[in-house]
């Protein structure tokens, strides 16, 4: 194109030099070698540096190393831990599935109405991989529940098949889910550990490290934690989590945006999730267990907020699923993604997309008590 | 396999370039480097590293033929050859599908009778290698080399074999010719210089604007008129970063091995006319299209009206290049037309302020980008027209993407381009480039992205 100048070629065509004499040749290699040694002897300083700070601060818990809060609320380790102390003498027969949504499921209530030992394991962020993955590890555990309560979210079966990012550090969690019977176990360990390896060395983790040494210093403890049976409390107070209540003037903006981004990409359920939530089912069938399944509801003025978006389809099809379980494997599936379908309050919610302690009573109430 | 991957970064490289510099000889560098480089390809499908050496023996082999004729009519026929050989493999791989459920549209046919193809990454870059060094053989430029490790190096060559620059073997010969020689530190310190600097472009720069991006526009419909400027800034300067950190990226690895690969990028959006910017933006192309296609074509030797018309040609064919999608021959088309349009009103323009220029060829660029990008026609009218405001959206902006176009607005026009950095060779600047590294190596966060130019 006219115009167009050979710049492309700019720096390119320098005197190369010629081939230089022996002794030239070994200082030429000498200075690089070096260089290049300065180079790598400080990443590995710092990478050590980053490695300690991780080991030594450990703002997810996965050490075990105790000297700084814990400041991302692992719910999977908590409660795996809480279900190893509690939940396997005498066993665990009822076990509540979920997202954060179903954490407010309170376990004595459904061991009142069923009489079975119940534990909630419900945790955040929750797909189908890790109803499974949980389901695999407490029957590891010796643990054989009879029933188990399944809450179902529209973007617990995602379509971009990611799993949270707090599954997949918990090797048991995601080992127990894994297919994969081939390759050697060498090569799994390998693989395993340059993972465990890996991990710290990104900026989140940086990031939260910084903020759990804040945190230490500014004294500030955790404002939730998990009773022995899995159901949420309000950590070092002690006290029961506060129960929610819903301004009437309450702006579900943040709330739109936020739910927004979690379902962004969805162009449908994922063959993949459904057939993690299929497998959960067969397996627990076969072992002689009844699962009862339920779709978790958002706020009613959330949901007017989502019209607009492909939202609704998604519920759609989710009621589809749903339906279509109920009639493969003759499960109880409830669809409770509208409020009235359970005589659920406007009012007690903690935001748009999580309810009270009130309404999720009311939830148990509807589906161990009521007909489908 | 993507530079910005662990594989490559602890496992490839390291032992590609520990071997490299214990390997003296020539031959044994040049085969190293081309079966590196055919792992490096082979990683994403091994399938399709038969059909990169088959492009590449049969240029290699034309080459020699070419160089024996005395004729050059026969010269000729036998470039012509070649090139037909390399635009077949071409155009079946990237074009077939995409001409013929055309072509099928347009005669009412909703049934073509489509393939399934797997594009074969970077054929396109290697394919644009062997014509270049083809005709240079032809027109005497470079004699073809007889040494066919030297020249399965050249196409092969993992750096720049996936998404450029796209590289003349005359560029490269010299360095080339002396790869025996020793590592130099100031060598390798600018090879790791140009590698971080892309690396910071990369994943600090525009995979951060692409995670605000992509969301926006997969909901491009709810865009608002002030939504719509800032994804199309937004992805003005994602593009930029992702593709000249990439070529940085190149061209240090590139000075890593002692090949001096040629610079990609000079301050595009720093242009003052869409000639300027055809100067500055992905040169390696836009001078490769000037010598193979727009000279050929005629250039500016017949007259305004025929240069026009191979200017568009050349532009149109440049925009197909791109992708199997009229969308890339919409954009394409419109630069062929800018570029027209600055040739007639060259003088009238010469007169206006110099920030005037450069704030005109920057929204003409931004605009350009939108057809780009779009993936239909339908968004790329419906996002154009939400920018003219004569759409209405309700969708939010985040705050995070208008700081980022904000300050990528004043970076680009403010800080020199890579390649007018003077890096540090000194042993005290290898401590500095660890720690700029290690810093790109945790925005990764883990994730492994791909540049954008994969694609093409």
């Amino acid at each position: 194109m006219p115009g167009m100048t050979s710049a492309a070629i700019a720096g390119t065509t320098g005197p190369a030099a010629s081939s230089p004499p022996p002794e030239t040749r070994r200082a030429t290699v000498w200075n690089t070698a070096v260089f290049v040694s300065i180079f790598l002897l400080t990443l590995f300083i710092m990478a050590m540096a980053q490695y300690s700070l991780a080991r030594l601060v450990d703002p997810y818990g996965e050490y075990g190393t105790g000297k700084f809060p814990v400041i991302v609320m692992d719910s999977r380790n908590s409660k795996m831990h809480l279900f190893e102390e509690h939940a396997i003498h005498p066993p665990a027969r009822a076990l509540i599935f979920g997202s954060s949504r179903s954490l407010l499921l309170r376990p004595s209530q459904v061991a009142s109405m069923t009489g079975e030992n119940t534990f909630n394991f419900a945790v955040d962020n929750a797909h189908t991989e890790d109803f499974l993955a949980i389901y695999h590890w407490a029957r590891h555990q010796g643990v054989h529940p009879r029933t188990l309560i399944v809450g179902v979210d529209v973007v617990g079966l995602h379509s971009d098949n990611l799993p949270d990012h707090m599954f997949q550090r918990i090797n048991a969690l995601r080992d127990s889910l894994s297919t994969d019977r081939t390759g050697s176990p060498f090569g799994k360990a390998v693989s395993s550990t340059v993972e465990a390896l890996k991990r710290p060395f990104t900026v989140d983790y940086l990031k939260d490290s910084v903020k759990s040494i804040l945190i230490a210093m500014r004294h500030t403890e955790p404002s939730r934690g998990f009773d022995a049976d899995g159901f949420l409390n309000g950590g070092h107070t002690g006290v029961p989590f506060p129960d929610a209540v819903i301004d009437a003037q309450h702006s579900f903006k943040d709330d739109l945006v936020t739910y927004k981004e979690r379902f962004e990409g969805m162009d449908g359920l994922s063959p993949k999730r459904c057939g993690y939530l299929n497998s959960l089912i067969e397996e627990t069938q076969a072992d002689g267990g009844r699962v009862i399944v339920w779709l978790t509801p958002v706020h009613p003025k959330l949901m007017e907020a989502l019209r607009d978006t492909r939202y609704p389809q998604l519920v759609e099809l989710t009621q589809a699923y749903l339906e279509d379980l109920h009639r493969r494997y003759g499960v109880a599936a409830y669809d409770l993604s509208d409020l009235r379908s359970f005589n659920g309050s406007e009012s007690n919610w903690d935001d748009g997309t999580h309810m009270g302690s009130v309404n999720s009573g009311l939830v148990l109430q509807r589906i161990l008590g009521g007909t489908r | 396999m993507v530079f910005n991957s662990d594989v490559f970064l602890f496992v490839f490289f390291p032992c590609v370039f520990l071997l490299f510099w214990c390997l003296q000889s020539k031959r044994s560098r040049y085969i190293l480097l081309t079966v590196a480089s055919y792992v490096f390809y082979g990683y994403w499908d091994y399938r399709f590293c038969g059909l990169l050496l088959l492009s590449s023996l049969v240029s290699f082999f034309t080459g020699i033929i070419v160089d024996r004729q005395e004729d050059r009519k026969h010269k000729r026929m036998w470039m012509a050859a070649s090139i037909i050989f390399d635009l077949t493999l071409l155009g079946f791989f990237k074009y077939y599908n995409f001409f013929v459920s055309s072509l099928y549209g347009l005669a009412g046919h909703s049934h073509a009778p489509l393939l399934s193809i797997v594009l074969p990454v970077g054929i396109s870059f290697y394919t644009f290698h062997t014509i270049s060094y083809i005709v240079d053989v032809t027109d005497g430029r470079i004699r073809a080399t007889k040494n066919i490790w030297e020249y399965l190096t050249y196409v092969s060559l993992f750096s720049q074999l996936v998404a450029g620059p796209i590289v003349r073997f005359r560029q490269i010969e010299q360095d080339l010719e002396q790869i025996d020689h020793p590592p130099r530190q100031d060598q390798v310190a600018r090879g790791i210089g140009f590698f971080v600097v892309g690396l910071i472009k990369k994943v600090i720069i525009a995979d951060s604007i692409a995670s605000w991006i992509d969301p926006l526009l997969a909901s491009y419909g709810a865009l608002t008129t002030f939504g719509a400027w800032t994804a199309a800034l937004g992805y003005t300067f994602q593009l930029y970063y992702d593709f000249s950190g990439y070529s940085d990226m190149a061209i240090g690895l590139g000075h890593l091995f002692g090949i001096r690969i040629p610079q990609n990028f000079a301050a595009p959006y720093q242009a003052e006319g869409i000639r300027d910017f055809w100067r500055r933006w992905h040169i390696s192309l836009s001078s490769w299209l000037r010598d193979y296609l727009y000279i050929p074509l005629g250039g500016n030797r017949g007259g305004a009206a025929r240069t026009h018309i191979n200017l568009l040609v050349t532009m149109l064919l440049g925009g197909l290049w791109h992708g199997a999608s009229w969308t890339f021959v919409a954009w394409g088309a419109y630069h062929g037309l800018l570029l027209a349009f600055d040739r007639t009103f060259e003088r009238m323009t010469a007169s206006v302020s110099k920030w005037f220029r450069r704030a005109i060829t920057f929204l003409a660029v931004v605009v350009g980008w939108v057809l780009f990008r779009s993936t239909s026609f339908t968004m790329a009218i419906v996002w154009l027209k939400k920018m003219a405001g004569l759409e209405p959206g309700s969708g939010e902006i985040s705050w995070q993407l208008i700081l980022w176009v904000v300050v990528c607005l004043i970076t680009t026009n403010t800080l020199p381009e890579t390649w007018d950095i003077r890096f540090g060779t000194r042993r005290r600047w290898a401590v500095v480039y660890a720690l700029c590294f290690f810093g790109a190596y945790l925005f990764m966060n883990g994730r492994k992205t791909v540049f954008l130019y994969y694609q093409f």
